[in-house]
């Protein structure tokens, strides 16, 4: 056994039992026992194609050919539904895992893609807030200690996801499996002396990060990596991101928090109805994480996952069956706080209830949602908003 | 069965395809450059951020020519260019077909195509400054080859627009673009009509390709702009307009769709009736802009410089005004400026790194499938980010998981890399000088 992984049985078991009461209970030893999974939905995706408010009329006069008949929908009470997409949650939702707020949103106005996934990312109001780092960097800043290993922060994607920016050593891979090194002895250990001994450039930081990183995945078998039954994750590229999310909480190797994204939200056009293209993309998601959550077993209740998007879309479709930028959408957390409800505020489709522009109202913060949901396990998160 | 058409594009293709393999191998038997190490001089430094770095060969041009004529003439971009890169980018059909034409070849191999006259001109072209200052506009005014046809089109847009004015005028190129049909198409324009305007165009027009996201225009101005642009868009079909064919493809105005009612955009008062005007009205108003300048200067500064600099910024934004958008004149001051010669290195991008790397080794590659495997796992696969606004230009983004570029400068020094051929006596010397932390940087 490592002395990470001695120190976690400590921290999540063994101390607050023999010291609770005592001033030694508020000392943090390593990170609790808990990994934090955000997606992130690039691009824009439709809040209210995800939970449909068919108890309003105005909803299918803005959408005469984009909604979705109620006789279609996933019936969460009498007004929201799910998409039919998006079934395989319902089962989270009944058995008080998933919680689901409408109308989240950031004070961004511009309707900006750039910026209002800057503002989420960077935990600020808008994107123009002046920030320099991410949400979660700030809050791996925050809680950063000497047993942190490489692989504490790992983000699927091809560059680096906002929210990291400037976190203390943030692993950025296309692909756990393919994390390796297919050259001779001599070269590796020229890579070592290059990198580890020489200078504290960036450069030099993200070669350090990667020798480190690689070290620990050798002790990882990705390749031959088998989810529980049940569990079928389709083979694109959040299934395969998340497969490899599972296998990296289960081998204990230190990983907490994992960002995931995916693009194809920016349905201008052709959005489709209860099927088309926001149909098929919301159903990745859905059987992903539903594999995903599935695949986790017991380690489901120390996991919580966050599906987020920088806004929603306008309430009227447009001339080419597509909707255009909004400011608000859905959030969907697993394994957060208030499991199997709807939470937050409604504020209403009605033309009295909607903005200037037409759009659903923001009314809930993302920060406040995600305070809401994280802080019983990630205490530190209320203090990196800005 | 195979259908005439097929048969005469295998044909063609493999007799082209020939002629680019051809030129491969004459640069494989040329001498291997002579090694000499990069000096650690002003010379090194401008060559590194002029081009896709610094070799032999272009310390060379620049030593000869001198640094103020060096430069003039990478303004100028009238050097003559290597005969094999013109054969090897003959043999694309990318380059050489019409956009529908195109659509007979498989998609993939469109894109293998784009992707490897990217490779090809960055590390071939002695019009250095002009290759980059192509993939500076290529992003500025980025579209994703994978929605809809985007990867048929985008190499006949680079053509006729891109590349053609990526030292010449940008209202003229930001003009030309609002009419190419692979940018229309991209950001949805062919949708955006009278009865319901479609915004996507709109918005990105000003906040990315003109004003900039701190320009001070509001939500309803690129509304009142969408309406300007209603009935903007691609041409399906081939077709007779009063005695002249309006090849299927090419850009048109839809009256119908047209939204001719009075308009305000961004204080411009546009009269009802105006019908194309109303957009080509506003378009020309944009690119003028002071604030397009101001926005245009800070990008080229951070692009050249790697940060911001107000006194440089502000020189970029008068050339902006007082040559109405000359790139020429903008970029001039740029490239001798303190900011560029003594400030802080850059890192290099991925295709950065990837053509660095084949110039500094002279390196005879097709820039075919196996160099882009290396490019996508880097995650820059050229033509593929697929939001409007182009891969990230700063450093963090990239400060990433080092593993694959450390593969490719491997695999390349080792000749392991199919149809790219390096001269290394020592492949091991060479692998490692390539791996360097101090080679990660422009």
């Amino acid at each position: 056994m490592s002395r990470r992984s001695a120190l976690k049985v400590g921290a999540a078991g063994l101390i607050p039992w023999l010291f609770s009461g005592s001033a030694l209970s508020q000392v943090k030893l390593g990170h609790q026992d808990h990994n934090l999974v955000v997606i992130f939905l690039r691009g824009g995706s439709d809040g209210l194609n995800m939970m449909v408010p068919f108890g309003d009329d105005e909803y299918y006069k803005a959408r005469p050919s984009l909604g979705i008949p109620v006789a279609k929908l996933e019936k969460l009470n009498d007004y929201f539904g799910l998409h039919p997409s998006l079934k395989p949650f319902k089962k989270w939702y009944d058995t008080g895992e998933l919680c689901l707020t409408p109308a989240v949103g950031s004070k961004d106005r511009t309707r900006s893609h750039f910026e209002a996934m800057l503002a989420m990312e960077l935990g600020a109001a808008t994107g123009h807030s002046g920030t320099p780092s991410g949400w979660l960097a700030r809050y791996l800043s925050m809680t950063q200690s000497e047993q942190d290993g490489p692989l504490r922060s790992v983000a699927w994607a091809d560059t680096m996801p906002d929210s990291l920016r400037g976190a203390p050593s943030p692993l950025v891979v296309q692909s756990v499996t393919d994390f390796s090194l297919k050259t001779d002895d001599a070269f590796l250990k020229s890579l070592k002396t290059m990198y580890k001994t020489e200078g504290d450039s960036l450069v030099h930081r993200a070669g350090q990060q990667t020798l480190d990183a690689l070290k620990k995945i050798e002790q990882l078998d990705p390749k031959n990596y088998k989810p529980l039954s049940g569990a079928t994750y389709a083979t694109d590229y959040l299934g395969n991101g998340l497969r490899e999310v599972a296998a990296l909480i289960k081998s204990s190797l230190g990983m907490e928090i994992a960002c995931l994204e995916t693009t194809g939200w920016d349905t201008h056009v052709a959005q489709g109805s209860d099927t088309g293209i926001h149909a098929s993309n919301l159903a990745s998601v859905a059987n992903n994480v539903d594999a995903f959550l599935t695949d986790l077993g017991e380690k489901r209740k120390n996991t919580t996952v966050v599906i987020m998007t920088e806004f929603g879309r306008r309430i009227q479709q447009n001339a080419g069956l597509g909707t255009d930028h909004g400011r608000a959408s859905v959030m969907m957390v697993f394994n957060g706080v208030n499991g199997g409800k709807i939470d937050g505020i409604w504020p209403g489709i009605g033309k009295d209830q909607v903005d200037e522009v037409g759009d659903l109202k923001p009314v809930n913060d993302y920060r406040d949602v995600l305070t809401q949901h994280l802080s019983p396990r990630m205490p530190e998160i209320s203090k990196v908003w800005s | 069965m195979i259908s005439r058409r097929d048969a005469l594009l295998a044909a063609g293709g493999l007799a082209v395809a020939g002629c680019g393999r051809l030129a491969t191998e004459a640069r494989r038997r040329k001498p291997a450059p002579e090694f000499r190490a990069k000096p650690k001089d002003r010379s090194a430094r401008i060559i590194d951020r002029l081009t896709f770095g610094w070799s032999v060969e272009e310390a060379d041009r620049f030593a000869s020519l001198g640094e103020q004529e060096y430069i003039e003439r990478q303004l100028k971009a009238d050097f003559d260019e290597p005969l094999e890169l013109t054969l090897q980018l003959q043999s694309l059909d990318c380059i050489r077909m019409h956009p529908f034409e195109l659509m007979e070849l498989p998609r993939g191999r469109v894109t293998q195509q784009l992707q490897s006259a990217a490779i090809l001109r960055a590390t071939y072209s002695h019009n250095q400054l002009k290759e980059r200052l192509v993939d500076f506009w290529s992003n500025h005014f980025n579209i994703y080859a994978g929605k809809v046809d985007g990867t048929f089109f985008k190499g006949n847009e680079e053509e006729q627009i891109i590349r053609k004015f990526a030292l010449g005028n940008f209202g003229d190129m930001a003009k030309a673009m609002s009419k190419s049909p692979a940018m229309l198409v991209y950001l949805d324009n062919n949708r955006n009509s009278k009865a319901h305007p479609n915004e996507n165009y709109a918005r990105e027009l000003m906040e990315l390709h003109t004003l900039g996201i701190d320009g001070g225009y509001t939500q309803k101005d690129i509304q009142e702009l969408a309406r300007c642009l209603t009935g903007w868009m691609m041409e399906d079909r081939s077709i007779w307009v009063s005695k002249t064919l309006r090849a299927r493809g090419s850009f048109r105005f839809d009256k119908s769709a047209h939204d001719d009612g009075p308009k305000h955009v961004f204080g411009l008062d546009v009269p009802a009736g105006g019908g194309i005007k109303d957009g080509e009205m506003v378009v020309d108003h944009l690119v003028r802009h002071k604030e397009t300048g101001k926005y245009l200067a800070t990008k080229l500064v951070k692009f050249f410089t790697g940060g911001q600099n107000q006194e440089l910024e502000a020189e970029v934004l008068s050339q902006f005004v007082s040559s109405q958008g000359e790139i020429l004149k903008m970029v001039r001051p740029i490239l001798t400026s303190s900011a560029l010669v003594d400030g802080p290195p850059i890192m290099r991008r991925p295709f950065e790194l990837i053509c660095a790397s084949l110039r500094v080794s002279g390196a005879a590659t097709d820039g075919g499938p196996a160099l882009q495997g290396h490019l996508r796992r880097m995650g820059q696969p050229m033509y593929e980010w697929p939001l409007p606004d182009g891969y990230p230009v700063d450093q963090l983004s990239w400060a990433t998981n080092m593993l694959p570029r450390w593969q490719f400068v491997y695999d390349l020094a080792h000749g392991k890399i199919p149809n790219t051929f390096v001269k290394a006596p020592n492949a091991d010397l060479m692998a490692r000088q390539l791996a360097t932390p101090d080679f990660q940087y422009a």
